[in-house]
């Protein structure tokens, strides 16, 4: 079971998001934007990062291009929810470094289900 | 793991509820150079389809794409933010706001407006108007309907060999079976003999049936039925027709070749996570490819230098294979290629030719059951998806909804409790007067303690409805915005104590007058942008709202920087109105104040605004039925400021508490202007009981209450040399009370009259004193009409 950031800045999907990984026995912390994400990035060890990417302060590119620079996440898997399926945001993602996406709107199971594509 | 969503919705709720009024705010301050503020619009609108798709508010994530769609555009200049798109979007937060609520048995949702503002949406954006969002949900349906009900049957039919021998015939079978839908046909010929023993009666065939029908199981057997004994019957359904031209019961073998870029590994993919996933879809066998390993000393923990050969057998779709790979698609080199079926019968030929033998029918089924868990699981798991969309109702964790009649109910026990508290008080004061000991020390501090604990205890009851006026301000951004529009003036709305907060009941109340008083200083108070011009100021006018605490109140403060009363217009009216005499002389003080007199109306026009019959002479009596006030401040051409003075609630009343004749009443402090004593001097007698004071260079008439009340008159107000009076006001209009005695003032719990015995003109209620005494509340205005009437009365006796 791993250690995860939940980033997003809608409470309701982070609450969402954060119950159903400790539902499934993953610790989770949580941040409300980009700012904050990399602030309790710094601060601690994490298995993935989940992170919204339309965020105020700082969106969920920026972030993962911040993490990505940052030792302990060089390898550590980075996921974005978001609801832009288009492939432009996508190779954004990808060009900071994101790992993958889920795209919104997912159920707890689809959660689930993806991120054990990348931890176990 | 099922999830119940339906807890995150409250949270969910409130977000958009926040969500849509940054979005309404954003856009009254729209300016299409700034771009923060419209990132700041788009990501509101774009978290509330977010939120809304998960949780399963559709019509809201479909309403809410088309307005995230404009505002990307916008953004992106390839819309014109015209003012015209403002409003729609303004008009779009509407419809969503209204969606939202009829979610949570908020009122019935207005469809042709929805539909309208959707439909003006997608002309905007260039869409046809006819995908709406019903039809799409259709759609959807329909296709969950067709997986749910078209299956893939797989059937493996192995004869036994004398199956000929009691008369039935294989290919008959099948074709009740194409009945049930489409059927292939494939047959198997391995388990033929040498042409040595090869028997012209027996059968040596098998097959292989794929079956695509929405039938049972049961209707499968059914046409097996008669050859039950005599056969090898396997039966399993498969998932969906995924592939439509066949070879879909067996697994397909899959080559996937996957060389990855060498710097994968720090885009925080793990292939060996890959292959997991892979593994889920079938047997596969992962043979990694060592061509690409450098020399030891070149080798660097960032990279991987590992490419792998994969052979996968499972009924997946290309697609599907894809979708594991979908992350690294530009990251490595991929290539999935489908190698030649391998069916069954061919991979495990020796099996099946072992099985010609007469088999049990338990045996033959037992493959079934495989299959059927998945399609189990798949079916609870759609159940659990539409229960989750279906549950809309929060289920509140932070706040729970509660009958105003129970806090009220909740508030009366306090005030009771106040009450016996002041009244033990009271008992313990006489108490320590007569005796003392360590009994009664110890009574007095558990009094105080008593004490101490019921105030706080009245102030929490008391702040459960308590609301923040921001309730009442929030809809005056989008008043403003609208009736700016319309007058053509450009307005500027200042907010500020939103937080404070106040009653739930005064506060339904005060939103009527307050949008009144706002419409006044739109209408009247702020002049045109020209008029603005030639006056010195900046075009844009100021309107203020204003609210914060004073002494047990709540002032809100309507200010504005427009022209401020014109008292020349105002004063000549008012004599053209007959509400003042010429010869009266005022001041400007008094001028402003004639605003408030019913009748009166100095708009040269009747606006389609301000002037909607209602005056002004209407807010000022809707405020004082709350217990509070208005005042008015002008300074020509600085502006004006309407002062409005509330209660922070209607339970509890600051008051005075006087003594006439034995009894004792409570006037509200609100009321008082001033407590005199005057002597008889100041006091003239006009025509039979009606008595005038000079006050102040002014006349106020005088009422008895002792006269009112009918109360034992043996010592005639007149016999004594000066009288107590508190002088009162009400409407602009000054009286004076004749008291005996004042005693202090101390908040009182009102108490109905009303519920408790019947309405009484120039009462406003009573409350239950310290010493279980019970006094009744004066209301200044009906006590001024009653005072009035009693006049009347004893004029006509007189007469």
């Amino acid at each position: 079971m791993g250690t995860i950031l939940v980033v997003d800045d809608s409470a309701s999907i982070r609450n969402m998001v954060s119950f159903a990984l400790k539902q499934a026995g993953h610790q989770v912390t949580e941040a409300e934007n980009g700012q904050d994400g990399l602030k309790k990035a710094q601060a601690g060890r994490f298995d993935l990062v989940l992170t919204d990417v339309n965020m105020p302060l700082m969106d969920g590119i920026t972030l993962c291009g911040e993490l990505r620079k940052l030792t302990p996440f060089k390898f550590t898997p980075i996921l974005m929810l978001t609801t832009e399926s288009s492939d432009s945001m996508k190779q954004k993602g990808k060009t900071a470094g994101a790992t993958g996406w889920l795209v919104k709107p997912f159920n707890p199971e689809k959660l689930l289900s993806t991120i054990q594509r990348v931890v176990r | 793991m099922s999830i119940e969503l339906s807890q995150f919705i409250s949270t969910f709720l409130e977000e958009s509820y926040e969500g849509l009024d940054i979005m309404e705010s954003g856009l009254l301050n729209f300016n299409s150079s700034d771009e923060e503020a419209i990132n700041t619009i788009f990501r509101a609108a774009h978290s509330i389809k977010g939120g809304a798709g998960t949780f399963g508010f559709n019509e809201v994530a479909d309403f809410t794409h088309d307005v995230e769609t404009l505002l990307d555009e916008m953004r992106s200049n390839k819309q014109e933010s015209t003012p015209a798109l403002v409003n729609l979007l303004l008009e779009s937060t509407d419809c969503i706001r209204a969606l939202l609520e009829a979610s949570q048995e908020g009122p019935e949702v207005d469809a042709l407006m929805i539909s309208q503002v959707q439909k003006r949406l997608k002309e905007v954006l260039g869409i046809e108007a006819e995908t709406t969002a019903v039809e799409t949900k259709d759609t959807s349906s329909q296709e969950s309907a067709t997986q749910h009900s078209d299956a893939v049957w797989s059937v493996h039919f192995i004869p036994n060999s004398n199956l000929l021998q009691s008369g039935h015939e294989p290919l008959f079978m099948f074709e009740a079976l194409s009945e049930l839908g489409g059927l292939q046909i494939e047959v198997t010929t391995n388990i033929f003999p040498a042409l040595s023993a090869f028997k012209p009666e027996e059968l040596y065939l098998s097959w292989e049936l794929l079956l695509v029908s929405e039938c049972s199981e049961e209707d499968i057997k059914e046409v097996f039925e008669w050859v039950e004994d005599e056969c090898e019957l396997n039966i399993s359904v498969s998932q969906v027709p995924s592939n439509p031209e066949g070879d879909i019961d067996s697994d397909s073998e899959w080559l996937i070749r996957f060389v990855p870029n060498a710097d994968i590994i720090q885009t925080g993919n793990d292939p060996s996570l890959m292959f997991e996933t892979l593994f889920e879809l079938g047997d596969a066998v992962v043979t990694p490819q060592f061509d690409k390993l450098p020399l030891i000393q070149n080798l660097s923990a960032d990279q991987l230098y590992l490419s792998w050969e994969i052979r996968l057998a499972s009924k997946c779709t290309k697609e599907e294979i894809q979708e594991i790979f979908e992350w690294v698609e530009g990251d490595c080199e991929l290539e999935i290629t489908k190698l030649p079926s391998v069916t069954q019968t061919t991979a495990n030929p020796s099996s099946t030719s072992s099985v010609v033998s007469p088999a049990t029918p338990s045996n033959t089924l037992s493959s079934v059951p495989e299959e059927q868990p998945k399609a189990v699981d798949t079916a609870v798991q759609s159940k659990g998806k539409s229960s989750a969309k279906n549950a809309k109702k929060p289920t509140e964790a932070s706040s729970i909804r509660v009958d105003t009649e129970k806090v009220d109910s909740l508030i009366n026990r306090v005030g009771e409790l106040v009450i016996t508290q002041a009244m033990l008080g009271q008992v313990g004061a006489d108490l320590t007067e007569i005796t003392t000991g360590p009994e009664v020390e110890r009574l007095q501090t558990g009094l105080e303690l008593l004490e101490r604990n019921t105030r706080d205890l009245q102030e929490d009851v008391m702040r459960v409805r308590m609301l923040p006026i921001s309730f009442v301000f929030n809809r005056f951004p989008r008043l403003v915005h609208d009736v700016s529009g319309k007058l053509g003036k450009k307005v500027e709305l200042v907010l500020s104590g939103e937080q404070t907060e106040i009653d739930k009941t005064v506060m339904e109340k005060i939103g009527d007058p307050m949008t009144h008083l706002i419409r006044n200083s739109l209408d009247h108070g702020l002049e045109t942008p020209e008029e603005r011009l030639a006056a010195g100021k900046s075009e844009t006018g100021k309107v203020e709202l204003r609210a914060y605490h004073q002494g047990g109140h709540i002032i809100i403060d309507i200010i504005d920087d427009g022209r401020g009363l014109n008292t020349k217009k105002i004063y000549e009216k008012a004599c053209e109105k007959g509400l003042i005499n010429k010869d009266q002389q005022l001041n400007d003080q008094e001028i402003n104040e004639l605003v408030f007199k019913a009748g009166f109306s100095t708009a040269d026009e009747v606006t389609d605004l301000s002037g909607r019959g209602v005056g002004m002479d209407v807010v000022r009596r809707n405020i004082e039925s709350l217990g509070g006030q208005v005042s008015i401040k002008s300074e020509p051409n600085k502006g004006s400021t309407f002062s409005v003075k509330l209660p922070l609630t209607l339970a509890i009343l600051e008051g005075q508490l006087v003594r006439v004749h034995e009894d004792t009443y409570v006037i509200p402090l609100v009321s008082i202007v001033e407590t005199i004593l005057a002597t008889n001097s100041a006091i003239n007698s006009i025509a039979g009981e009606s008595k005038l004071l000079h006050f102040r260079e002014d006349y106020i008439s005088l009422l008895n209450l002792k006269n009112i009340f009918k109360l034992n008159t043996d010592a005639p107000v007149d016999e004594k040399e000066s009288n107590l009076i508190a002088i009162v006001e009400s409407g602009g209009k000054k009286v004076g009370l004749i008291v005996d005695e004042l005693y202090g003032q101390q908040q009182v719990v009102i108490k109905s009259l009303e519920v408790n015995f019947k309405r009484v003109e120039g009462l406003s209620g009573a409350t239950i004193l310290g010493d279980g005494s019970v006094a009744l509340i004066l209301d200044v205005a009906g006590l001024m009409q009653r005072g009035q009437a009693f006049e009347m009365e004893a004029a006509v006796k007189e007469a």
